[in-house]
C-alpha cells in the first residue's frame, strides 16, 4: 500500500517536471529584466504601480516606465543625439537591445528600439507618452522574436527562416515623433512589415489613423477610394497591374502610415497587404485636397 | 560582490531556471497568460530589486521566494476583482491540457501547494521553504502532513 502511495508522488513529480512551459515563458523573463536594467538611469525617481491586465499577457505600468533613460546619466547617449531641441528637452531613439541568433538554417537580428529624452523640465504628459510608446514598441518586438523563437522551436533545422528588423525616425519635430520599424522575415520568400508608431508630444498620446480625421467622418471610406483609384489607374510597366483589384477595405484603422517632408499623408501597406509580393511594399501619397475637408484641425498635414 | 555582478547573476539564473519559475507561477495562476504575467513581474523585481539578495549562493531559493509573493499578490487582487471564485476554482483553467498532477495540487490551499511543490518537485529543503515563504519551520511541516494527508499519500521515509 505505501509503496504504491509513493509511486503516486513520484509520478506527480514526473508529471509536474515535464508540465508544458510556454517558449514565452523565457521571452517574458527577459522582457522583465530589460525594463528593470532600463529603470537603473531613471533612479527610482518614479514609484511604479502595475495593473494587471487580463488575458494580454502584457503588464502595463500606471506610472513613468520601461525605457526612458535620462540621457543626463549616460554621456554616450548625449553624444548620440539628433534630436531637434524644444526648448530644452530632446528626444531621440537608441537601440536598447539587439536580438542576435545564428543556428544552422536560421538566423535573427533585430533591434528593440527605444525612445529616451533629455531635459531640466520634461513635460509630464510627453515623458508618459514616451514611456507608453517604448512599452507599446517592446511588446511588438517581443511579439516577432517570440515567434521566431517558436518556429525554431516547432521546425528545428528545417526551419530555414531568417529574421532582421531595423527602425528609423520618420520625423522627429515641436509636433510629432514618428518611428516606423521595418521587419523582412524570410522562410522561403521574403515578406516585408512595416510598424509605424506616432506620438503627439505636446499631448503626450499616441496618434493613430483616426485621430487625424473629425470624429464621425468618413475617413476609412474616402482613403479607402482614394487608394483603390490609385490602383485601378496602375500605369508602370508591362507586367500589368499588381494590385488585388477584386479586393475592397484596403484601409483599416490601424493602417500604417506616415506624414512626409512635405506635409503630406502618406499611406503604407506591407507586402501582400494589397499588391502580389513581388511588387513589395506599398505606399501611397494622399493629396490633402483629397481630404481636407474631413481633417481634424489643427494637423500636421498641411 | 558588486552590484553588476550581482545583477549578471540574477539574470542568468532566471534565464536559466525559467521553466521551474513558470511551473510553480502556473500552479497558482491556472491558466498561461496570467503565469506569464507572474514570471515577467517576477523578473522585473528581481533585478529591480536586487540588493535584496544577500548571498549569491541562494540565489535560486531567492528567486522562488519573489515567484511566491508576486504569485500571492496576483492571487488576492484576482481575489478581489472575482470574489466568490476559490483559488482552488477551476474557472480559470486552460481548457486543453491534460492536468491531472495539477488537478490533484488544486485541492490543496495554495500554501500547502507550494509546499509540497517544492519540497517533492523542486527539492528544496524545510529551511529554504521556511525562507522562501517566510514562515517558521514547524509551520512548513505541518503543511506538508496536511498535503500529503489531502492527497492520501504515505511517504515511507519521514518528512
Amino acid at each position: 500500500m505505501e509503496i504504491r502511495l509513493k509511486r503516486n508522488l513520484d509520478d506527480m513529480k514526473h508529471a509536474y517536471e515535464n508540465y508544458p512551459v510556454p517558449m514565452e515563458a523565457k521571452e517574458r523573463i527577459q522582457m522583465g529584466i530589460d525594463q528593470a536594467r532600463a529603470e537603473e538611469g531613471l533612479g527610482n525617481k518614479h514609484s511604479r504601480s502595475y495593473k494587471w491586465v487580463k488575458r494580454t499577457g502584457i503588464l502595463v505600468a500606471a506610472a513613468t516606465i520601461a525605457l526612458v533613460i535620462s540621457v543626463n546619466v549616460s554621456s554616450t547617449v548625449a553624444y548620440a543625439l539628433q534630436g531637434i531641441p524644444i526648448l530644452n528637452t530632446l528626444v531621440d531613439i537608441i537601440t536598447v537591445r539587439t536580438f542576435t541568433d545564428k543556428q544552422e538554417n536560421t538566423q535573427a537580428k533585430v533591434d528593440i528600439p527605444g525612445v529616451v529624452i533629455s531635459g531640466d523640465e520634461i513635460p509630464k504628459e510627453l515623458e508618459e507618452g514616451l514611456s507608453n510608446l517604448n512599452e507599446q514598441m517592446q511588446v511588438y518586438m517581443h511579439q516577432i522574436i517570440a515567434q521566431y523563437k517558436k518556429d525554431i522551436d516547432e521546425f528545428g533545422p528545417e526551419a530555414h527562416e531568417s529574421l532582421d528588423s531595423s527602425y528609423t525616425i520618420v520625423r522627429n519635430d515641436n509636433e510629432l515623433l514618428s518611428v516606423r520599424i521595418d521587419t523582412v522575415f524570410t522562410m522561403g520568400g521574403a515578406a516585408n512589415t512595416s510598424k509605424i508608431y506616432h506620438l503627439d508630444k505636446v499631448s503626450g498620446k499616441t496618434i493613430t489613423l483616426k485621430d487625424l480625421f473629425e470624429d464621425n467622418s468618413d475617413y476609412i471610406q474616402r482613403l479607402d477610394d482614394f487608394v483603390w483609384d490609385q490602383m485601378k489607374n496602375y500605369n508602370g510597366g508591362e507586367e500589368g497591374n499588381p494590385y488585388f483589384m477584386e479586393d475592397s477595405n484596403f484601409v483599416q484603422e490601424d493602417t500604417n502610415f506616415y506624414i512626409n517632408e512635405n506635409n503630406e499623408l502618406v499611406l503604407v501597406f506591407d507586402e501582400y497587404e494589397v499588391a502580389i509580393g513581388a511588387a513589395g511594399m506599398q505606399e501611397f501619397v494622399i493629396p490633402a485636397n483629397e481630404i481636407e475637408d474631413i481633417l481634424k484641425v489643427p494637423s500636421y498635414i498641411d | 560582490m558588486k552590484a553588476k555582478e550581482k545583477e549578471d547573476i540574477i539574470s542568468q539564473t532566471l534565464l536559466q531556471d525559467y521553466t521551474k519559475l513558470y511551473r510553480l507561477a502556473y500552479s497558482y495562476a491556472k491558466n498561461s497568460d496570467d503565469a506569464l504575467d507572474i514570471v515577467q513581474e517576477s523578473a522585473y523585481k528581481a533585478i529591480k530589486y536586487g540588493s535584496g539578495l544577500k548571498n549569491e549562493k541562494y540565489v535560486s531559493t531567492w528567486l522562488y521566494r519573489i515567484v511566491y509573493n508576486t504569485a500571492m499578490d496576483f492571487l488576492k487582487k484576482r481575489r478581489m476583482e472575482q470574489p466568490g471564485i476559490e483559488d482552488y476554482d477551476m474557472e480559470q483553467e486552460d481548457q486543453y491540457i491534460d492536468f491531472d498532477v495539477m488537478n490533484s495540487l488544486n485541492k490543496l490551499e495554495p500554501k500547502d501547494r507550494t509546499v509540497l511543490i517544492l519540497r517533492f518537485f523542486e527539492e528544496q529543503t524545510i529551511k529554504s521553504i521556511a525562507n522562501i515563504t517566510n514562515e517558521n519551520v514547524n509551520t512548513v511541516k505541518s503543511r506538508l502532513y496536511r498535503a500529503l494527508d489531502k492527497l492520501k499519500v504515505e511517504l515511507e521515509e519521514p518528512i
